[in-house]
């Protein structure tokens, strides 16, 4: 082949041209992003299944199963206390900020509010769109009891250009919310769902009733919380007392949550980490991250002083229980004849709880070596019986979390958002307080029943520990609601019953709702069982603003901060609901 | 293979008989015999190159004349009028201004032409001493250019970056060009290449030089030049370099071999980070005791038991020829490492082609081709949560590493180790595995037309190619994937690009121009997917089909992106004295929205040499002042301009949620402007070379994600905003204090003073964080300083009698103050960079240090070990110890009235300001003090205030009213003091090291004649070896920050980086035939 000048420069030329002038596609169409659909192109229904699985997630992250500082309200509920490592910051309620960024917290409130954005687009907008109000009446109701003035009439409205929401005051905020909560109870008695949508609906299966029950529950949630604050509330138009009983005398247009079945409930589908229990393998491989949270003692001696079945329900009794026997030496570890590994003290000490069920004292400054723990009677004990846990935050001497809060998916462990018994608990306190006519006595007897309901315990169940005989005892129904009646009857101030019995039934899932009727109330008087606390017997009432709002919207929290009382941004400073009370201190 | 005999063909040697001419070339300097210096015939094809003598014959006829070139030294042509020996003698060249560089696009341009300052470090400059990584061969060597590695073993992750940190999203990568291939912002593009196939790295420091490159130039351009047979002479040589290298490590941050593992001085093997443990010695039933209590012993070797020296071979051949009609040459090197780590491993192969041919007179055709491979099957990268090292410094101290060398009880299923929670170091060195598999291939083909004397076109098609196959096993039992782990991933990416360019230039009179203008189109397209799982059905088998289903994880993407330009340059000059350059760009880009994708930016640059202006003394060789102002635009990533959302599933529903960022359909080009003026001066013939540069560059309308507040829906937010302007001072200083027969030293010293400064941010937003951790932040406010370490300090008495005391919490504890204090900056306050050679007789000595003054880098190595009590000592001075406070129950003899008037008269040594302080001491002996929760004497106390709840203190300064608690607390997590007093974690970053070191011996002619080579040397070099760290804590201070996905990096974060010291010792033996 011979080439001369001319043919290079031809091939040459020819060649150049093809490859420089022959990629004329648009620019615009190669930046068409070929990994995702728009958000306008997508069902919003899709977006609501989102909406409800993070809330259902971070309501479980902030009661029971978030780390060491997302969880903090079950230890300051007293429901659990922190062991190994870790207890120092939680048990004592040396508190260090909350942020609404970390782990997603934001995002459940963000994606309920983007619903009803993108329900316009579609064919169920009206059934969306009240899901959306009922969901964000939720968390802004979450967001302010927690911190007090939060963004609300400026939130979520970043695409709007609004980078700096302003912090509402509390009562504009709850205002608003009642005001949410009476339109969705409204749009949606009237509101057309596609099969598709009802499908996507993993909380109701778009039951139009049972979404109008959990919006006019929330209703009362919220107007109960503003007990101590009804005046300031008539102030600005919003009448507490005259709205709960208009809810409660038509329950045909304000249908409310009285029956265990219809739990704002949501349950883990359990088959990758993000729909499962966070609790579970799925979510947390490291099993010591279970077993670092106890049950607090205050919970447990609660149950055991009542012979309540839900105690051995949701704990687990001592791996190896201890009793006070002569067996020779000071301290004895044995296998018995039953198999069963023991430890005997020659002599009682105070320290000792020779229950089947301990929980760990509040604020200890050494919760490891709750009950006279250590470890060499852990190897000596566990060369007895190999079954027992030996690992990070073992202590085989005080009661683990029952089994059923470690799986990634369990039928009496779900989500849940406004439960019957928060609902019966709540009439029974308006009746108490002349709100509605009823009888307290009943409506508080319901509330424990839709407890006991809630966690499938029936009469004759062999589910009731005898702290006496240490044996397991079948439930007496009847005798027990005797018992909690004759306690309501025997209170001075029968406020009392109530929320204590609420705060056992808010274990596990409804923290949020226990702190605020103790701040709101006082009741059950936790401050005395606080042995080492960083700001004495006091407890926490509110959370501190994070770092994301400091840093990224700070001449707003400053503002904000001013509401407070005094105007220190921690968590001894009094919000609005608080203020003038004299409540929990 | 076929191309190398292509090649080859090319090249035959002609014989030509006429009149044989014989000679000698020596340099002028030494006197030494210059050998493989090209002799030519000129007007004549023939040609030769000298021996190892210098000596050569060729044949010719009287009358003609001969060229003689040799690299470093300046031609010569001689006339050949007598048949007797010719005795030429070159000069070197030095360090002179009538130096050619290449410049953007591949201009070649006089150096005293240029009106910015560029680097260019020499190929035989970065050969010296063998790197297995190349780039880091360029460390110290040029001002403004810093080069920083995560460790010293073979997963070492160089991040480069010139003058400063510009860009706040982290996107600071120069551009690398090889050959004149635009490769994209990733510098590993050089890690696979051939240090000896590099002909010179220059380095386009600002956007004066680099604005031509366009939008990514915009942090500067790597411009790496390979060698390509040109300059040799006619003929073929051959160059073997072999080299071993030895990594020994001999330094390892110490543990303290005192107290084992334990809470509150018992013994507690559960607690393995924790050792506040009783004393050694005491008897405790231990793992491997049969339940018996047997005397607990130290094991202070586990590290340097546990490690290995580690061992690379490069072997690198070259074979390059040359003839008039064009010139060729092939590299190929082979690399082969074992690290420090167990069981870590590298392997790189390059095979490197280069050949042009002239086609006629006008028309040149050439190519640059390269293929690299690289992989490992025990990669041990530092980033996330992969710190090599943290597993062998969790084994409790009482526990013999040795023991468990054999790393399974249950082959595949059940880790050996003492506790499940945690990892056996030899499992995870062995059985934790990353690998990957990496293979680029990148070249272009060129065409070159002389169209007339004026005028000349040039044409370029080139492509990058490469692919990338990451993979991770984690066995079963492994503590964070208990079921085992696998993930797979293959990335492929390609970048095209097509360029042209007409040049045009033209000499009138004392005026001469030099004008080009061209076009080009970038077309980058990439695609990747992954799987993973962390459950295995079957142990040790890792495929994706072995993971079961419910913890599968796979993906995949493609992303594309297009920019098309036209550029244009022209340069004037005035009497070879007065300089002025204008270039102008125009790029299309399709990353943003249609009205604003077009972008002009332009530069101009002035050059005025007054030395050839004004009469200037004898003694001045040169005087030059310079000045550059210029702008580069910038683009972003594809697929910014619209909002998606992301997918997921709960249990059979599908699911859509808001991404963490908001979309911008909004978005403008960046720019990036720079100014800057210089002055270089030489005197004494060039024996001295001073070079001074002053520039600022201003970052502005940065696309980046800025952080938003939660509420808003979106945590960041894309937006063009944020001004960052970086200034600095670079200075040269280049020497030949002595230069004679037998001895050459030179020294060349490289001052870089750095300051990035934050000018603007979006509206509202005041603080812009790189990155945070344990209530560390790194970030900078308005008008800040890029680099600042803020972080919460306890809560303080604010005034009266107690100002500034730690104000305590009822239980005696130190409270978070939430608010944030400045307590540092990472970057240096300067660096310099010195390297010397000498050479006397056939001895080549050589040595590079590189001294960074100044920063500060927060050192969570430190922090945990002192939390767990696993060391004595975190290195702040008096008091910072584990074992006993700043004070304790036994100073003053144990009077407490005179420990507590000390502590309450000495606020300022007490109060903490620089980082926690305690009072009190592990046991008894050590001082502590009773404590009645607790079964020992370790009771401690902060010294501060507590508030009496009426406004009013009560003293916390060893007095009756002082709350104790175990010492063990002082810096437990449980306690969270890490997350306060956050200064005590903040060290300084000064160091020096050698980075290079080396003695290079040419061996006598007739030993290199005996194998018929033309020269053979030896030489003996050590690398990177630390010489001072102002910190003294054990930890490298260079490898304090953090990557979080390979090109983004955490400054000023030591995570786990306790990679041991190490002395890189080798040997290297050249070979030229």
């Amino acid at each position: 082949m011979k080439f001369n000048k001319s043919n290079y420069l031809i091939v040459g030329v020819a060649l150049f041209s093809v490859t420089f002038f022959g990629c004329g596609k648009s620019l615009t169409d190669t930046n068409v992003n070929p990994n995702a659909i728009s958000a306008d192109q997508i069902n919003p229904a899709y977006i609501m299944t989102q909406a409800l699985g993070q809330t259902a997630t971070q309501v479980s992250l902030w009661a029971l199963t978030g780390n060491v500082t997302q969880s903090l309200l079950s230890e300051l509920m007293q429901y659990t206390q922190r062991d190994y490592l870790e207890s120092a910051v939680t048990n004592t309620y040396n508190w260090q900020t909350k942020s609404w960024d970390v782990s997603d917290f934001y995002l459940a409130l963000a994606n309920s509010a983007y619903l009803r954005k993108m329900a316009m687009n579609s064919s169920d907008s009206v059934f969306l769109r009240g899901v959306s109000l009922v969901l964000t009446s939720f968390w802004h109701g979450y967001y302010t009891s927690a911190w007090g003035d939060v963004p609300y009439s400026e939130a979520l409205k970043g695409p709007e250009g609004n980078l700096h929401p302003v912090f509402d005051k509390q009562q504009d905020i709850f205002k608003g919310i009642l005001q949410d909560l009476e339109t969705a109870n409204n749009i949606l008695a009237n509101a057309p769902v596609s099969s598709s949508t009802q499908f996507a609906d993993i909380l109701y299966n778009g039951d139009l009733t049972k979404w109008r029950a959990f919006a006019n529950s929330l209703h009362l949630r919220f107007l109960m919380r503003l007990s101590e604050k009804a005046d300031d509330m008539q102030a600005i138009g919003v009448d507490i007392k005259g709205e709960f009983n208009k809810i409660v005398s038509d329950p045909t247009k304000y249908p409310i949550i009285t029956n265990t079945i219809n739990n704002a409930s949501i349950s883990f589908p359990g088959t990758v980490a993000t729909d499962s229990w966070p609790l579970g393998p799925l979510s947390k491989p490291d099993r010591s991250e279970f077993y670092r949270r106890k049950p607090g003692s205050t919970i447990v001696n609660f149950l055991r002083n009542n012979e309540d079945p839900r105690l051995t329900v949701w704990f687990n009794p001592v791996q190896v229980p201890t009793l006070i026997a002569d067996k020779g030496a000071e301290r004895v570890i044995v296998k018995d004849s039953d198999g069963k590994v023991r430890r005997y003290f020659k002599t009682y000490k105070s320290d000792l709880d020779t229950a089947l069920y301990v929980g760990l004292d509040i604020a200890m400054a050494d919760p490891d070596s709750r009950n006279e723990k250590d470890q060499e009677q852990i190897s000596s004990a566990a060369a007895l019986d190999p079954s027992i846990y030996t690992s990070s935050a073992a202590n085989p001497f005080v009661s683990y979390l029952a089994d059923m809060w470690a799986a990634n998916a369990n039928p009496l462990v779900n989500s849940v958002l406004i439960s019957a018994s928060e609902v019966n608990f709540t009439l029974a306190e308006a009746a108490v307080r002349g709100w509605i006519s009823g009888s307290a006595s009943n409506y508080y007897k319901n509330g424990i029943e839709a407890s006991l309901r809630q966690y499938k315990i029936s009469d004759g169940d062999m589910k009731v520990y005898n702290k006496t005989t240490h044996q397991i005892v079948p439930f007496d129904l009847s005798a027990f609601l005797a018992d909690a009646t004759a306690a309501f009857d025997n209170a001075t101030d029968k406020i009392e019953p109530i929320i204590t019995q609420e705060w056992a039934s808010d274990f596990g899932t409804a923290d949020m709702a226990a702190w605020c009727n103790w701040r709101r109330t006082g009741y059950p008087d936790l401050g005395k069982n606080v042995i080492n606390g960083s700001n004495g017997d006091k407890m926490p009432v509110r959370f501190a603003y994070g770092d994301n709002p400091r840093n990224f919207n700070g001449a707003n929290v400053e503002i904000a901060v001013q509401s407070l009382q005094p105007a220190v941004d921690d968590q001894w400073s009094k919000m609005w609901l608080l203020q003038g009370t004299g409540k929990p201190w | 293979m076929l191309f190398v005999l292509f090649v080859c063909q090319f090249f035959w040697l002609t014989i030509d008989a006429q009149t044989n001419v014989t000679g000698q070339v020596l340099s002028s300097d030494k006197g030494q015999p210059l050998s493989g210096a090209s002799v030519i015939v000129s007007g004549d094809n023939s040609g030769t190159r000298t021996d190892a003598d210098g000596r050569f014959s060729i044949n010719t006829a009287i009358g003609k004349s001969v060229v003689i070139s040799f690299i470093g030294y300046q031609s010569k042509v001689v006339l050949v009028n007598t048949k007797d020996p010719l005795m030429v003698q070159l000069d070197p060249q030095g360090n002179k201004l009538d130096e050619v560089v290449v410049t953007a696009l591949g201009i070649s341009r006089d150096k005293k032409a240029l009106g910015y300052s560029v680097g260019e470090v020499k190929g035989d400059e970065m050969n010296k001493v063998p790197q297995e990584n190349v780039v880091n061969a360029l460390t110290g060597k040029v001002a403004g250019l810093k080069i920083s590695n995560t460790n010293n073993d073979l997963s070492s992750n160089p991040q480069v970056i010139i003058r400063g940190i510009k860009s706040l999203s982290g996107n600071d990568a120069p551009l690398i060009v090889v050959d004149g291939l635009p490769t994209g912002n990733d510098v590993g593009v050089l890690s696979d290449l051939s240090a000896d196939n590099i002909a010179s790295v220059v380095v386009l420091k600002g956007p004066s030089a680099a604005a031509l490159y366009g939008s990514r130039a915009g942090s500067g351009v790597l411009l790496v030049t390979t060698k390509n047979g040109k300059g040799l002479g006619r003929g073929i040589g051959v160059t073997f370099n072999s080299s071993y290298i030895a990594t020994v490590p001999y330094k390892f941050v110490p543990e303290q071999q005192e107290f084992s593992s334990g809470i509150n001085g018992i013994f507690d093997p559960t607690t393995q980070q924790q050792w506040w443990g009783p004393p050694m010695g005491t008897m405790a039933v231990q793992w491997n005791s049969n339940g018996q209590a047997v005397p607990l012993k130290p094991h202070p070797d586990n590290v340097k038991n546990f490690v290995n020296t580690g061992n690379s071979f490069i072997n690198e051949i070259n074979i390059s020829g040359s003839r008039e009609g064009g010139s060729f040459n092939l590299s190929m090197s082979d690399t082969r490492a074992t690290g420090v780590y167990p069981g870590s491993e590298v392997r790189k192969d390059a095979v490197s082609i280069a050949a042009s041919h002239n086609i006629s007179k006008k028309f040149k055709v050439s190519t640059n081709i390269h293929f690299l491979t690289s992989g490992s099957d025990n990669f041990r990268a530092q980033s996330d949560d992969k710190f090599p090292y943290e597993d062998i410094y969790f084994v409790p101290n009482y526990i013999d590493v040795n023991d468990f060398k054999n790393y399974w009880s249950e082959k595949g299923i059940q880790q050996n180790v003492w506790d499940k929670h945690f990892n056996n170091p030899w499992f995870t060195a062995y059985a934790t595995l990353d690998k990957f598999r990496q293979f680029r291939a990148y070249g272009n083909v060129q065409f070159d037309w002389n169209i007339s004397k004026d005028f000349s076109f040039m044409g370029r098609v080139g492509s990058y190619n490469n692919t990338y196959t990451p993979t991770s096993q984690r066995g079963k039992s492994e503590v964070r994937n208990p079921l085992g782990q696998y993930s797979y991933s293959s990335n492929y990416s390609q970048e095209l690009n097509t360029d042209f360019l007409v040049s045009y230039k033209k000499k009138v009179g004392d005026f001469s121009v030099h004008a080009s203008g061209g076009g080009n189109l970038l077309f980058r397209n990439g695609n990747g997917s992954s799987i993973s799982g962390n459950n295995l059905i079957l142990p040790d088998l890792y495929t994706s089909s072995n993971i079961a289903r419910s913890t599968v994880i796979y993906g995949s993407s493609f992303s594309k992106k297009r920019i098309n330009s036209l550029y244009g340059v022209a340069s004037f000059d005035y009497k070879s004295s007065i300089y002025l350059e204008l270039t102008g760009r125009n790029d299309w880009s399709s990353t943003l929205p249609v009205d604003n994708r077009s972008y002009f930016y332009p530069s101009v640059s002035l050059s005025l040499v007054i030395s050839d202006m004004l009469r200037m003394p004898e003694f001045v060789s040169m005087v030059k002042v310079r000045g550059g102002w210029a702008s580069v635009g910038k683009d972003t990533d594809p697929y910014q301009l619209q909002q998606t959302l992301q997918q997921s599933n709960w249990g059979d529903r599908t699911t859509y949620s808001l991404p963490y960022t908001m979309a911008n359909s909004n978005l403008k080009p960046e720019s990036i402007v720079s100014t800057e003026g210089g002055l270089d001066v030489n005197l004494f013939k060039n024996r001295i070379g001073i070079n001074l540069t002053y520039y600022q560059i201003e970052d502005r309308d940065q696309i980046m994600s800025v952080s938003t507040p939660a509420l808003t829906g979106f945590t960041f937010a894309s937006v063009n905003a944020g001004i960052v302007r970086n200034s600095g001072i670079e200075a040269s200083f280049h020497a030949v204090p002595i230069q004679n027969k037998n001895v050459k030293w030179d020294m060349n010293f490289e001052f870089t003073k750095n300051k990035s400064t934050l000018i603007k941010l979006p509206e509202g937003i005041s603080v812009f964080q790189f990155w945070n951790r344990t209530n560390q932040y790194n970030q900078t406010s308005l008008n800040g300083t890029i680099g600042d370490m803020w972080g919460n300090d306890v809560v303080r008495v604010k005034d009266g009698e107690y100002k500034g005391w730690p104000l305590l919490d009822g239980n005696g504890y130190v409270q978070r103050d939430p608010k944030l204090k400045k307590n540092g900056n990472v970057n240096n306050d300067f660096t310099l960079g010195f390297q010397t050679s000498l050479s006397v007789k056939r001895f080549t000595f050589y040595a590079n240090f590189d001294w960074r003054q100044g920063g500060k880098y927060f050192s969570e190595s430190m922090l945990r070990l002192t939390r767990g009590g696993r060391q004595e000592s975190w290195h702040k001075g008096a008091g910072s110890s584990t074992f006993t406070g700043i004070l304790s129950n036994k100073s003053f003899g144990g009077n407490k009235d005179q420990l507590e008037s000390e502590i309450k008269g000495n606020p300022e040594k007490y109060n903490g300001m620089n980082g926690l302080t305690w009072v009190g001491g592990r046991t008894e002996e050590l001082g502590g003090f009773p404590l009645s929760t607790s079964n020992i004497d370790n009771g401690a106390f902060f010294p501060g205030v507590r508030s009496d709840g009426q406004g009013g203190y009560i003293e916390n300064m060893g007095g009756p009213d002082t709350k104790y608690f175990r010492a063990g607390l002082i810096a437990d997590p449980g306690a969270g003091w890490w997350s306060q007093g956050v200064q005590t974690w903040l060290y300084d970053a000064s160091f020096v090291k050698l980075r290079e070191f080396s003695v290079a011996y040419s061996l006598p002619n007739k030993i290199a004649k005996s194998i018929r080579a033309q020269n053979l040397s030896l030489s003996v070099f050590m690398r990177n070896l630390i010489i001072w760290t102002k910190a003294k804590n054990g930890i490298d201070p260079e490898s304090a920050y953090m990557s979080s996905d390979g090109s983004k990096f955490n400054l000023g974060w030591d995570r786990a980086t306790m990679n041991p010291w190490t002395a890189v010792t080798g040997v290297k033996l050249n070979v030229q035939f």
